[in-house]
């Protein structure tokens, strides 16, 4: 059996940690510039010379073992917990060659915790554009360690890496600095109390401000003949602490490292200065959102076409090529148009993954981030509520998930509560089947009022979230405190192959995630469409002829109206028939409702839901869009879906609660049913009231 | 295809279909004691 040894991979954010850890372990995961995004633990495996195996694990960014929050607990927690399964035989600290002096703080601390430790200096393709030279050998014998020159852009320096894991019982575990010369009296008392405990994990937890779930601080407390110091008193040594590691590394890098200013090339200051201008950098985003919507519109239209007319074909021909009955019309009526309603809008996701992971890759959006921090600050949330508000627009679950992130319970919970809000993807099939039926094709300023409209959308979701985070500031009576730091990463040409990755993995989240559910809705509606219970469903037909005996109807004038009265008395007609009362005055009708109640599993479905709906019974081939463009308003009259009732939806959608997993992941977070309990009742309260106002003005 | 056949492929994807959603919404994973934040949640 071949050995496994656990490896963990330390760094400060921003420092490509997450690319050593793919070009390591070959598994693709998403790389990018937000501050602390590797907020999950991710785990792979490396094969390494001589049969040894190594189990890897990225954790998330700190900049130094001070944890201030959640996700920088997971850090410490780990490297002080000899016990954990996962605690590392070697640590790996990634820095980046630009950021040394600053990443070496972090790397030194870990020394000290007598880990054997691998200082990885990563980005070094930049060494000469910045022109910067260093001594590894002098800085190898001064930090007590063996150095890995890497650049996993241009793929050099894994090898060596490799080599040094493998070797790592080679490596010393020499501490960087002397405790002992921070408080001589302190330290030796809290030797002599703790005879058999390494010194720095003692100092370490005696001074974390944090709730350890592993490390008990209690032990610590137990001992009754160490005396601890005040907070006061240990927040001063841990500030003497710092400027003792600083003034070691100093020292350390005088030599080890030069910086040749002269032959360095820096653009960065003036990109900064205009992408972060309190007027043209707001002009620049503003242009850029506007450059993506409109692309989303021009490029996926041809591909978005064919998929539709693609699952049209494929419903009619196994309507008419597989033998007749039950599961034929399944597939035909429910699974098939079920299935094609999401897929079709595979072009606009990828598009739109595709040019935020460019942003994210580039660097622009810490620049984003920076830019918003500046309203946020108004509307009481921090600059670290943007994090999630922008993954907000993949999905509200990850970016509730990310707000742990955030220190102050207060703010953690305003962003919690305001992120729903937020145009998430699952958005998008709703907004776009909308929009293209209500909405016209003409252009203004080269500009679509069709990607105008999406992108109004998107604003007033972001609008909705900050107006009511600056309501639940002034309600909210929780007192807390929060400070912001933004890391502005270096401006970056996107690599492809993390661009593809980040594209095909959304994508594919979205089609997998909301395809099993729409799949499984699909057919659960396809019976209870399909079927009904009493006379009125089982002699449709009967009824019907007698109905229209006196109007001379075609054969297939007559089929359609047998096929209409069967749908509304069939389950799921009795069923939105219901609900009709609640949801007429905002201009739908009962299969709408049904598509409304049936999208709260995920918003996605509305439109899967929809199209399984109008299928049934029918035997045209016809695409999603023309179905529903087709539908008769049966009290007003006229398309169904007119300007009225589009913008009527799109309002309740852009508002409403709409999502089953997104309430869940807020309980969870919350630890209480109140929050999530509040935000379905207020959202969906807030979606009816302006939807009804919508189409009342509309009509 | 008989239509007995057809009428048992029906209903078993039915049954797995309801037998997925129950199981993906109703029957939820133990929470997490990490899944809070520092303070102030309650769940420390």
């Amino acid at each position: 059996m071949s050995k496994q040894i656990n490896v963990a991979l330390i760094g400060n954010p921003n420092t490509g940690k997450t690319s050593v850890f793919n070009a390591l372990t070959g598994l693709n995961q998403k790389v990018g510039n937000y501050p602390g995004i590797t907020v999950e633990k991710k785990e792979g495996i490396c094969k390494l010379p001589r049969g040894v195996k190594a189990h890897i694990i990225d954790l998330p960014g700190t900049y130094s073992l001070n944890a201030s929050s959640l996700d920088e607990n997971v850090v410490i927690e780990l490297l002080l917990n000899k016990n954990d399964k996962d605690f590392p035989d070697v640590a790996v600290v990634v820095s980046d060659v630009e950021n040394l002096k600053r990443n070496l703080l972090l790397y030194t601390q870990i020394k000290d915790l007598e880990i054997p430790t691998i200082l990885v200096i990563n980005m070094a393709d930049r060494m000469d554009y910045k022109g910067i030279s260093l001594d590894l050998n002098y800085l190898e014998e001064r930090l007590k360690t063996k150095i890995a020159l890497v650049s996993t852009r241009k793929k050099q320096g894994i090898d060596r890496l490799k080599s040094l894991i493998t070797n790592y019982k080679e490596l010393s575990i020499n501490h960087c600095i002397d405790l002992s010369e921070i408080d001589k009296n302190y330290f030796e008392n809290l030797k002599t109390a703790f005879p058999n405990q390494l010194l720095y994990k003692l100092w370490l937890v005696i001074t974390q401000d944090v709730n350890f779930g592993k490390a008990d601080r209690n032990e610590i407390d137990a001992v009754t003949n160490f005396k601890t110091k005040s907070k006061a008193d240990l927040k001063r040594l841990q500030q003497k602490e710092t400027i003792k590691r600083y003034q070691f590394i100093n020292d350390v890098l005088k030599k080890g490292q030069t910086i040749d200013i002269a032959s360095a090339k820096d653009l960065r200051m003036q990109f900064d200065r205009i992408i972060t201008h309190k007027i043209w950098g707001y002009l620049i985003f503003f242009v850029i959102l506007l450059t993506i919507f409109q692309a989303i519109y021009d490029w996926s239209s041809v591909p978005m076409d064919f998929i539709d007319k693609t699952f049209a074909v494929l419903s009619e021909w196994t309507k008419t090529q597989l033998p007749k009955g039950a599961f034929t019309n399944l597939l035909a009526e429910g699974v098939i148009p079920g299935l094609g309603g999401i897929i079709i809008f595979i072009p606009q996701i990828a598009f739109l993954f595709l040019f935020i992971s460019v942003l994210e890759e580039s660097g622009y959006m810490s620049r984003v981030v920076f830019l918003m921090d500046r309203i946020m600050r108004r509307f009481g949330l921090s600059g670290k509520s943007i994090v999630p508000l922008i993954s907000g627009t993949a999905c509200a679950i990850p970016a509730i998930m990310a707000t742990r992130n955030i220190e102050s319970w207060k703010e953690r919970l305003i962003t919690i509560l305001v992120t729903p809000f937020i145009t998430c993807s699952a958005r998008l099939p709703v907004y776009l089947i909308i929009i293209s039926l209500v909405i016209p094709e003409g252009r203004i300023f080269g500009l679509g009022y069709q990607a105008l409209t999406l992108m109004f959308l998107y604003l007033i979701g972001f609008l909705a979230a900050i107006i009511s985070a600056y309501i639940l500031n002034r309600v909210l009576k929780i007192k807390s405190k929060t400070f912001f730091v933004v890391e502005m990463p270096n401006y970056k040409l996107p690599l492809i192959k993390n661009v593809a990755i980040t594209v095909l993995e959304k994508t594919k989240a979205f089609v997998f995630g909301a395809g099993k559910i729409i799949l499984a809705i699909s057919i659960v509606l396809w019976f209870l469409a399909s079927y009904g219970p009493g006379e009125n469903f089982n002699d449709a037909e009967t009824i019907t002829k007698k109905e229209y005996a006196n109007q001379n109807l075609s054969a297939e004038e007559l089929h359609q109206k047998i096929a209409s009265h069967k749908l509304e008395h069939s389950y799921i007609g009795l069923t939105g028939r219901a609900i009709e009362p609640a949801i007429r005055p905002l201009g739908y009708d009962w299969k709408i409702g049904i598509a409304i109640v049936s999208s709260f599993a995920a918003r996605e479905v509305f439109v899967g839901t929809l199209a399984t709906i109008y299928s049934v019974g029918s035997d045209q081939e016809e695409t999603i869009k023309n179905r529903m463009a087709g539908e008769i308003n049966p009290i007003l009259g006229g398309p169904l879906f007119n300007f009225a009732s589009g913008i009527s939806l799109l309002l309740f959608y852009a508002f409403a609660m709409q999502c089953m997993s997104t309430l869940a992941v807020v309980k969870k977070e919350t630890n209480s049913w109140k929050w999530p309990a509040l935000q379905l009742i207020i959202m969906s309260g807030f979606a009816y009231i302006v939807a009804l106002i919508a189409f009342q003005v509309l009509k | 295809m008989n239509p007995f056949i057809q009428n048992i492929l029906a209903i078993t994807a039915l049954v797995l279909a309801i037998g997925f959603l129950i199981t993906k919404f109703f029957l939820k994973k133990k929470n997490s004691k990490k899944a809070c934040g520092d303070d102030d949640c309650g769940c420390h």
